[in-house]
């Protein structure tokens, strides 16, 4: 039938100007067109730089200015060209946008469509985990050729400037690319659905948010190839002013990087402030939301202060302003103040939402409500608020104001307050609880038993004489390993394990799981722990080289960082394996009550058939009949007992050509509406009165949104409701055909009623606001032009196909 | 006895163990050197105490439940549907406020302790440049050395500065558990009181550029009469002219050059500039016709002037042809070239 639909024949009706043929993958949202995009506009940007230079007498090429121009206008125009901003360019060019319940680039119904700009929370959160771990893996790459130098004494492979390169973009990556943005990711998932939203507050910007990020990785491990940044991920000034030419790249990466963690936090601020379903009160909230609500606000308030900075080191390099230049009134102080402004709040903001992944995984899987539900969640706004109060104690022997240190010693010390009761909390959930030692609880132990650790020796790096002493060591080392291995990379993992068959739809492997968490756990400890002595024995960090009495413990150490980087690679075989070949995940695996392990694994593309009702705590496990949400499912149509009217199945070619002239021939037109219920009901009971044959056909002609949409994506979508329609009829007994024509309805019609009369026709539309069929007043035409009866249903909502 | 109570008395005693183990456990520190050093050493040595006592209590308690607690095959119950205990909340809120504001008064009264000047303290400037640390006696004269003596037993106060238009370092004495950032515009003090003779290291601790790792130096804490010694001595060097201790080459190569350049006459290994085992072959190479003398001389004047390929420009001071005497640079240009005999 999809060949009878080619040779019908007909003027091809255009509605918006933007329809007709698939636009071609150069000017479509594509890789291609974001290839081309990016090198148009940083090159183009670059040329006018050097023009403009070239005619004021200066020498044309500058490489800091030239790169800071290229990087921006590439970087953009990457994301011009992937198409982030395709929707809003439709509203400033005054070009026809598809109304906003347009969902053509929403949800994914192949892998591929993980590869395209995707406004669904849920691809959004695969697309940033999985990204981010491609830059776990670059940035733990780093690290392993960082032990290998370090293995012994004296220079082995690498000139000192590159090593310092390499500690720097490893931490830089793995602050603002891995820990971070996986949260976000994290988060993006998980959070709307936990709410009982259909998804994030603005998902145009949240797709920007996601695309921004391989740009920022791209500056910065592309730095390699003109000279990496080599100040450290702190790029302290002056040393940075001075530095090689990949300082440009990473302050550029800086940018886009923040821009991005801005753009996610302003959304998650939103979301869980406005979107929250009936119910969902403040305290009622997941403890995972109320982590991520904190965290959103350090970031808010605190990322512009490093986008700051970093530009002001910027302009002292490229424009020779004097910010942070001793010698022309700048102060050098002054810089690290700014950073540490935000980058010890960004500590919290790489350590809260593992605290919120943790109170979810521990009280799930140890089957017993959170203990102390509010004063960790009042813990977590504490530690928010005194976040912003402690930065100076990054700076004791800075040569700050001597003052400063004991206000910011006590302030650091009573940080260690919320974040004790976050620890004991915890530990009291577990008891007496049934513990099921599945991988994510392993992570989350193991979390407890490390970051006590790093917490500890945050509060002897926070008592002064014992900073001044160990600050810049190994001791700090070891310190940041601890609180962002043990504690964000174990939580990160928590979290993956946790929700694993939730996004996946597939089952990890437990064995293989099990396996890398006690790899990662030993070997772990095994680095870090005697980091601590060392740097108490005056090992200073951030050295390519050191005296010989430390060779042996950096022997040990330098092996143990190599089983722990191949530890990793149990988990991606894990992941890759599993999610290729897993076995099938239930909807609730782990019997949680929160609201993400209410619906299918993996979510319907709108997570919610109707906004739940939230009706008590997220975390009643023991308390008999104890509910945290109704969430009402809409059943899909039930097949009826409907007689088939005859045995065509057995016919022969004869007999099935005078059967089928003596059925009824029923039309059917729709194109969202097809699979509605309501469209099947009326089919349905024409089919229990008569016996009918249905034609059903889907106008398809000028797909709702060409400038943005990929047409092919809108035709399978068509497609898919299609088959779903067809599928229903045919389990009630009902001979049918359909196929997808690309006309106008009216014409399509036109085209059905000439080769193959029906008695009746039944068109199926959205609601006469919604309906751009109606506005055309189809139904009146088709009386007039068939003088058949015409019967019309209207569906109240498009029924999008689950995947 | 409740089941909590008993761990929590088995955690209690395995964390009395844990800090009676740090307390038997001999050498946690590397030699102290200054009073200051003691002080943080015993304040470091109660944070152990502490800290070993709460990691046991939490890992007694977390292996205990993992044990203890762990579901049995198939079973789907629930726990106990506990929502919290306010008087156990008061005391793990109470108790970690109590410990941490002890440690801060405690640390903040050693802090002055550490700091208090005393009257007859030695003034010794330090400046730091990349990659080396230069000390000036105010009160002998304006001595300059590139390596640190000071008497035990009187404190010194450090006056620490960095070159202009260089980067911040780090003056840390490991031994003294003392750093204190060298900041370029900002001026800074630390202050020790050497309580033990012996040679110990000086290194920078803050990333100063590719040399950072071979910032070092060494310091000598010597006793009143050996200091007064060295003082004499090093003061005769420096006012001898040419021809005198003071350009003695191995000693000028070891305090202004061995931390950066290989050179094995004076075993030395640095990497982060040229190698000048090979120098008579670089001269040959980049000395454009000049004389290999007259081309050692211009790169220690003027570094910048020619570079090896494969090493950054600007890293080595430009400042040796100023602090160096005309002679101690002969001295030096000759010894280079001999390949040190």
């Amino acid at each position: 039938m999809v060949a009878h639909a080619h040779e019908m024949t007909g003027p091809v009706h255009h509605e918006h100007g933007g329809g007709g043929p698939r636009r071609s993958v150069w000017l479509r949202g594509s890789w291609v067109r974001a290839i081309w995009v990016s090198a148009f506009m940083g090159i183009a940007a670059g040329l006018i730089v050097m023009g403009i230079r070239d005619l004021s007498g200066r020498t044309p090429y500058s490489a800091g200015v030239v790169q800071t121009f290229v990087m921006l206008f590439g970087g953009i125009g990457f994301t011009v060209g992937i198409g982030c901003w395709d929707y809003w360019w439709s509203y400033v060019l005054g070009r026809p946008t598809p109304e906003h319940e347009d969902h053509s680039n929403h949800g994914a119904y192949t892998w591929k469509d993980y590869f395209k700009v995707n406004t669904d929370h849920k691809v959004i959160g695969v697309q940033y985990l999985v990204t981010t771990f491609i830059f776990f893996m670059i940035a733990g790459l780093l690290a392993e050729l960082m032990r290998a130098e370090l293995a012994t004494p004296g220079q082995q492979y690498f000139a000192p400037g590159t090593f310092n390169g390499l500690f720097s973009v490893h931490a830089a990556l793995m602050i603002f690319l891995f820990v971070i943005p996986a949260f976000a990711g994290l988060g993006n998932f998980v959070i709307p659905i936990m709410i009982g939203a259909q998804d994030m507050a603005f998902p145009r910007l949240n797709a920007l948010s996601f695309w921004m990020l391989p740009v920022a990785g791209m500056c910065m491990v592309s730095s390699f190839l003109v000279g990496p940044f080599d100040a450290g991920w702190t790029n302290y000034v002056p040393l940075a002013v001075h530095g090689p030419a990949g300082q440009t790249m990473w302050v550029m990466g800086v940018q886009f990087a923040g821009a991005s963690s801005i753009a996610t936090a302003v959304n998650f601020l939103v979301t869980i402030v406005t979107m929250r379903a009936p119910g969902m009160t403040f305290w009622r909230m997941p403890l995972l939301v109320w982590a991520n609500l904190a965290t959103s606000t350090l970031v808010v308030l605190g990322t512009p202060f490093i986008a700051g900075a970093q530009f002001q080191v910027l302009f002292d390099r490229i424009m020779h302003t004097h910010f942070y230049d001793p010698t022309h009134g700048g102060n050098v102080i002054a810089y690290q103040h700014i950073f540490w402004f935000y980058s010890h709040p960004a500590v919290y903001i790489m350590m809260l939402p593992g605290f919120g992944i943790i109170s979810e995984v521990i009280s799930i899987h140890s089957r017993k409500p959170i203990f102390g539900y509010k004063l960790i969640a009042i813990s977590t706004v504490a530690i928010g608020v005194l976040g912003f109060t402690v930065w100076a104690h990054h700076m004791f022997v800075s040569g700050m104001a001597p003052w400063l240190r004991i206000p910011m010693m006590f302030t650091t010390m009573a940080i260690a307050v919320p974040t004790g009761i976050k620890m004991f909390s915890w530990l009291a959930t577990m008891w007496r609880g049934v513990i099921h030692l599945r991988t994510p609880m392993l992570f989350a132990c193991g979390f407890l038993a490390t970051f006590v650790v790093g917490g500890l020796s945050g509060i002897f790096l926070a008592v002064i004489p014992v900073d001044i002493a160990t600050s810049d060591t190994y001791f700090v080392v070891a310190h940041i390993h601890y609180v962002l291995f043990g504690g964000s990379v174990f939580t990160i993992y928590a979290g993956i394990y946790h929700w694993f068959p939730k996004m996946t739809g597939k089952m990890y492997d437990e064995g293989l799981g099990k396996l890398h968490f006690w790899l990662t756990f030993v070997a772990f400890n095994a680095t870090f722990m005697p980091m601590h002595w060392l740097g108490l024995q005056g090992m200073q960090r951030r050295i390519a080289d050191y005296p010989s009495q430390f060779g042996t413990l950096n022997f040990f150490i330098s092996i143990m960082a190599f089983i722990l980087g191949a530890s990793t690679l149990v988990f991606l075989y894990n992941m890759a394996h599993s999610w290729w070949r897993g076995e099938p995940a239930p909807a609730n695996p782990w019997r949680a009550l929160t609201l993400e392990w209410q619906v299918t694994s993996p979510p319907p593309i709108f997570n919610f058939d109707e906004p739940p009702q939230i009706v008590g705590s997220p975390y009643a496990y023991g308390v008999p009949g104890a509910r945290h949400a109704v969430v009402t499912v809409h059943a899909p149509p039930q097949p009826e007992e409907v007689p088939v009217p005859v045995a065509l199945a057995t016919a022969t070619r004869e007999e099935r050509e005078a059967i089928m002239s003596a059925l009824k021939h029923i039309l059917v037109v729709a194109n969202q509406t097809v699979s509605g219920d309501r469209l099947i009901a009326a089919v349905r009971s024409r089919a229990a009165t008569d016996p009918v044959r249905v034609t059903v056909i889907c106008p398809q002609n000028d797909p709702t949104d060409a400038w943005v949409v990929d047409e092919a994506d809108v035709r399978a979508a068509t497609q898919a409701r299609l088959d779903s329609t067809l599928a229903a009829l045919r389990r009630a007994g009902i001979e049918c055909t359909g196929y997808v024509v690309e006309r106008d309805p009216y014409t399509a019609v036109m085209d059905v009623v000439e080769e193959d009369p029906p008695s009746e026709i039944v068109v199926s539309t959205l609601p006469q606001t919604r309906s751009g069929w109606l506005r055309r007043d189809l139904i009146e035409r088709l009386r007039d032009g068939t003088n058949l009866p015409v019967e019309h249903v209207v569906s109240d909502a498009p029924e999008m196909p689950r995947r | 006895m409740s089941a909590f109570l008993r761990v929590g008395f088995v955690a209690v005693v395995v964390g009395a163990l844990g800090s009676l183990a740090v307390w038997l456990t001999p050498s946690w520190f590397p030699v102290a050197a200054a009073v200051q050093a003691q002080r943080q050493d015993t304040l470091y040595f109660w944070l152990m105490v502490m800290s070993s006592f709460i990691f046991a209590l939490v890992l007694v308690f977390l292996v205990y439940m993992m044990v203890k607690f762990r579901a049995k095959p198939g079973d789907d119950s629930d726990g106990p549907p506990i929502h919290g205990h306010t008087g156990l909340e008061i005391v793990w809120t109470v108790i970690p406020i109590v410990i941490v504001l002890g440690f801060a008064i405690y640390g903040a009264a050693a802090l002055g302790r550490n700091e208090a000047l005393a009257k007859d303290r030695l003034i010794v400037d330090v400046r730091g440049q990349q990659f080396a640390w230069t000390f000036t006696y105010p009160s002998y004269g304006g001595l300059k050395t590139g390596i640190l003596a000071l008497p035990v037993g009187r404190q010194v106060e450090f006056r620490i500065s960095a070159v202009e238009h260089d980067v911040i370092h780090s003056f840390f004495i490991p031994a003294f558990r003392l750093k204190q950032d060298a900041v370029p515009g900002v001026p800074q003090k630390m202050i020790a009181t050497p309580d033990r003779i012996g040679t110990y290291m000086v290194t920078c601790a803050e990333l100063c550029g590719i040399g950072h790792s071979q910032m070092r130096t060494v310091l000598h804490v010597m006793s009143p009469p050996d200091f007064a010694a060295w003082i004499v001595a090093q003061k005769k060097a420096a006012s001898q002219p040419a021809g005198g201790g003071n350009t003695d080459p191995a000693a000028l190569f070891s305090s202004n050059c061995g931390s950066c350049h290989t050179f094995q006459p004076a075993n030395a290994t640095g990497t982060v500039g040229p190698d000048l085992d090979n120098l008579a072959a670089d001269a040959a190479k980049y000395g454009a016709g000049q004389s290999p003398e007259d081309y050692v001389k211009e790169s220690i004047a003027d570094p910048g002037k020619v570079v090896v390929s494969g090493y950054p420009a600007g890293v080595m001071p430009s400042t040796f042809g100023t602090s160096l005497t005309a002679a101690q640079i002969d001295a030096l240009v000759k010894y280079l070239l001999k390949g040190g005999s």
